[in-house]
């Protein structure tokens, strides 16, 4: 949607992208708090957003915070940008901040997604908001929030690896396949938001500024851009990235992260890109390709 | 006695222990304090090797002497000495020492036989003979060869080994407890009735390790209820004489030399 | 400092009451130290304000680490406290329950101390727990098995193989045998014996039998109304007690 079709949606009696200024003063202070301690959960004022929560609140007001009327904004659910999700988002920042907004990654300058991060890579001048629905990575291990908080001010994560040490145990290999911990700039160990763990090192030395927003558990947190992200393992057990047997169906990507479709009543499996715009970009470029 | 004790320590190095003055009083705080009277200023020398043989009627302290003399015993009044060439007064004082120094006295210097086997349970006869060499940094293997070995000559026989010996027959016991005793060979040896329950043959097989140790130098005191043994290892006898106890002069002494 | 834990006049009461009071002691390497008292006598006060587990009212509290520095316990801040918990010291707790992870499983919770402090092999933290299996006499093969798994006194030794693989100098143990059947009760001290005895480890045992501290200590406290009314060595203070309630509690002990 160009700016001048997002101006006609511009819905009356809100304040520029819904929150009014001090609560968005109040955000980016967290903001600023959270770049400068990688990692960190920093607390914040969470609102009530005309969203439910578990639905992106969090992810909405960082957006709201940080977007200014000359932005594109792309929205993805799961990689695609056509989701109830995705569009509602996308519809919301348009009828109260009237930005333009963008399905294709690289016209974007800030990107809010819903466990995925794009598969085209993110440059310098980007940002990308993460939708987190449980900010502490030790939630399942540890309960007691005070307790939480000790271990990482002392940054005793001991607990993190008996849990991987269970699953080897268990199952032969680390078990978490998504929201898969990362430790940040040597310190905070941090949870990336349930993106799959195909798209943790994409978060390690990324030239774009990415910020996470919890808006039930009140928490915002961030990485600069260039800074080391290093997901857990064990030396004789090292982190590595799920493979699949298929290329895209549709743009034949070997690359990229796959969703497994059923397309018929008989079981029949079809493997597509599951991030939308650059399944698209890669047939449109394959046609230009064949044009020639 | 007039001496202190940096001068008897300080003439020759033979010296090994020294009481002066020893009283042992025990306060039955549960029978409305009664008071018992075990040794009345009891003093005595003991000088490398020599074996003192301390003689007395039944109750007349002998026992609590040796205690005393051990750390087991807390003596109520006077002093005990003990050789300790690594401070440069070339004595400790036992009844001045902590805890934690007497410890260390045992491990370097006092050893004890007590009458009676306190065993510690469920371990084998061999592990408990073996244990003071391991204890005191003594490679496992060998510390197993010397306890077999001395064991053995013990005429312990070889098939109790491996047995804990609170099953064993009271000569059997004791004669673990000896080998217990003396296989770290200390310098200083306190026995308390060592052969009391043994047969002539073995009272002679301990009266020889006896001598083999104060020929090695050992400082040794015991008491021994039988007098061929007393005969065959004592270089002197002490008489510890109950009479005077029920009085706490000192001049007294209760001690008679020959 | 010559000693490994030094405490002078260490109190810590409870709203003016009950708590220990005015404690001086030491403790050496190698040596074993068995606080003795019935209910209510401070001890397990004590033991925790020794361990630094609890704060104390009054008193000085030093600890010779392993490079030979004396530490004021009573200083510490967390980080520091936690690593001395981790890198030097054990906590044996009475019930086996208070000292292990229920939800993961034997091996886990041995190795979890190594992963504390910063261990990152799999395999060989898989080794050194079956290892440590076999010293405390429970089946290696069991490693994967959670601790409810086992038997009590089996879940003590788990509990005390967590607590040494790292190695400590110093082990402080709360009653760690009560609550078990007595055949259960003998091995579980046999074992701490020898392991005592084989790893020249220093420990401060709080138990209210005495035979407990027979056969495990070379020293002594007994304490009573939080205070410690005589201290000595074992052999001496049970074979000579001078105090009148070390001598009831002497006479109390039930002969086998």
């Amino acid at each position: 949607m160009s700016t001048h079709e997002a101006q006609a949606a511009l819905s009356e009696g809100y304040n520029f992208a819904y929150l009014d200024e001090q609560t968005k003063r109040m955000i980016r202070r967290a903001l600023l708090k959270a770049v400068a301690v990688p990692g960190h959960q920093v607390p914040f004022a969470s609102r009530e957003m005309p969203l439910p929560y578990g639905w992106g609140t969090g992810g909405l007001q960082v957006t709201s915070a940080i977007i200014g009327a000359s932005d594109t904004l792309k929205v993805i659910d799961q990689g695609s940008d056509e989701t109830t999700n995705a569009v509602n988002i996308r519809r919301f920042f348009a009828r109260t901040a009237g930005v333009a907004t963008t399905t294709r990654t690289a016209d974007a300058s800030i990107v809010q997604t819903r466990h995925r991060i794009p598969e085209t890579p993110l440059t310098d001048a980007q940002i990308i908001v993460y939708q987190v629905p449980m900010p502490e990575p030790l939630y399942r291990l540890e309960p007691r929030v005070t307790e939480c908080r000790k271990l990482h001010a002392l940054a005793d994560y001991g607990l993190i690896n008996v849990k991987y040490y269970e699953d080897i145990v268990q199952h032969g290999s680390i078990a978490t396949t998504y929201d898969y911990p990362v430790l940040v700039n040597d310190r905070y160990l941090m949870a990336p938001s349930p993106i799959p763990k195909f798209d943790n090192p994409k978060m390690h030395m990324s030239p774009a500024l990415q910020l996470f927003g919890a808006g039930r558990e009140r928490r915002i947190y961030a990485i600069p851009p260039y800074t080391k992200v290093k997901s857990l393992d064990f030396e004789d057990h090292p982190f590595s990235v799920q493979k699949w047997e298929h290329a895209c169906a549709l743009c034949g990507s070997r690359e990229s992260f796959l969703d497994e479709m059923i397309v018929d009543d008989e079981g029949t499996r079809m493997f597509v890109c599951s991030d939308s715009d650059y399944c698209h970009s890669r047939r449109d470029d394959k046609e230009k390709e064949a044009a020639q | 006695m007039n001496m202190t004790d940096e001068e008897a320590f300080a003439t020759g190095d033979t010296l090994m222990l020294r009481a002066c003055g020893i009283d042992k009083t025990f306060t039955l705080h549960q029978q409305g304090g009664a008071r018992i009277h075990a040794l009345a200023g009891v003093s005595l020398e003991v000088k490398r090797g020599e074996c003192i043989v301390l003689a007395g009627a039944s109750g007349a302290g002998k026992s609590a002497l040796l205690r005393c003399m051990y750390g087991n015993y807390l003596a109520t009044a006077g002093s005990i000495a003990v050789r300790d060439d690594s401070r440069p007064a070339r004595y400790v004082s036992l009844t001045q020492a902590t805890p934690h120094d007497i410890i260390r006295l045992r491990t370097t210097t006092l050893g004890y036989v007590s009458q009676f086997l306190r065993a510690i349970p469920r371990v084998s006869s061999l592990d408990l003979v073996a244990e003071p060499l391991i204890t005191r940094g003594v490679d496992e293997d060998e510390a197993r060869d010397r306890a077999c070995a001395l064991l053995e000559r013990l005429n312990v026989p070889r098939r109790l080994w491996t047995l804990a010996p609170a099953t064993f027959s009271g000569g059997e016991q004791q004669r673990v407890n000896i080998a217990r005793g003396l296989i770290a060979a200390q310098p200083v040896l306190l026995l308390d009735e060592p052969t009391a329950s043994l047969d002539a043959e073995n009272r002679d097989v301990v009266a020889q390790l006896i001598v083999d140790a104060r020929e090695c130098g050992a400082a040794i005191v015991g008491i021994f209820h039988d007098s061929d043994t007393r005969e065959r290892v004592a270089t002197r006898i002490v008489h510890i004489d109950s009479s005077s106890l029920s009085n706490h002069d000192s001049q007294a002494g209760a001690v008679h030399t020959c | 400092m010559n000693a490994l834990l030094k405490a002078s006049g260490l109190t810590k009461r409870y709203d003016g009451r009950g708590g220990c009071v005015d404690v001086d002691l030491d403790v050496y390497p190698g040596e074993v130290l068995c606080i003795v008292g019935e209910s209510g006598s401070g001890k397990t006060t004590l033991l925790n304000a020794l361990a630094i587990r609890t704060g104390v009212d009054s008193g000085a509290l030093a600890y010779r680490t392993r490079e030979g520095d004396t530490l004021d316990l009573l200083a510490l801040n967390e980080p520091q406290k936690r690593l001395l918990s981790r890198t030097e010291w054990g906590f044996v707790h009475q019930n086996a329950r208070d000292g292990l992870r229920r939800n993961v499983s034997a091996g886990a919770n041995i190795g979890e101390p190594l992963m504390a402090i910063g261990a990152r092999h799999y395999g060989r933290l898989r080794e050194t727990a079956s290892d440590w299996m076999t010293r405390v006499e429970l089946d290696a093969a069991r490693i994967d098995e959670l601790p409810s798994a086992f038997s009590g006194g089996m879940q003590q030794r788990l509990q005390i193989a967590r607590n040494l693989v790292t190695g400590p100098r110093l082990v402080f143990m709360d009653e760690p045998t009560a609550g078990l059947d007595v055949s259960v009760q003998a091995r579980l001290l046999d074992l701490l014996r020898t392991l005592t005895s084989k790893l020249h480890l220093a420990a401060v045992i709080v138990t209210h039998d005495i035979g407990v501290a027979r056969l495990l200590a070379h020293r002594l406290m007994v304490m009573k109304d939080g205070r410690v009314v005589e201290s000595g060595l074992t052999d001496q203070v049970l074979d000579d007690p001078q105090h009148p309630y070390t001598q009831t509690l002497v006479a109390s002990v039930l002969p086998v």
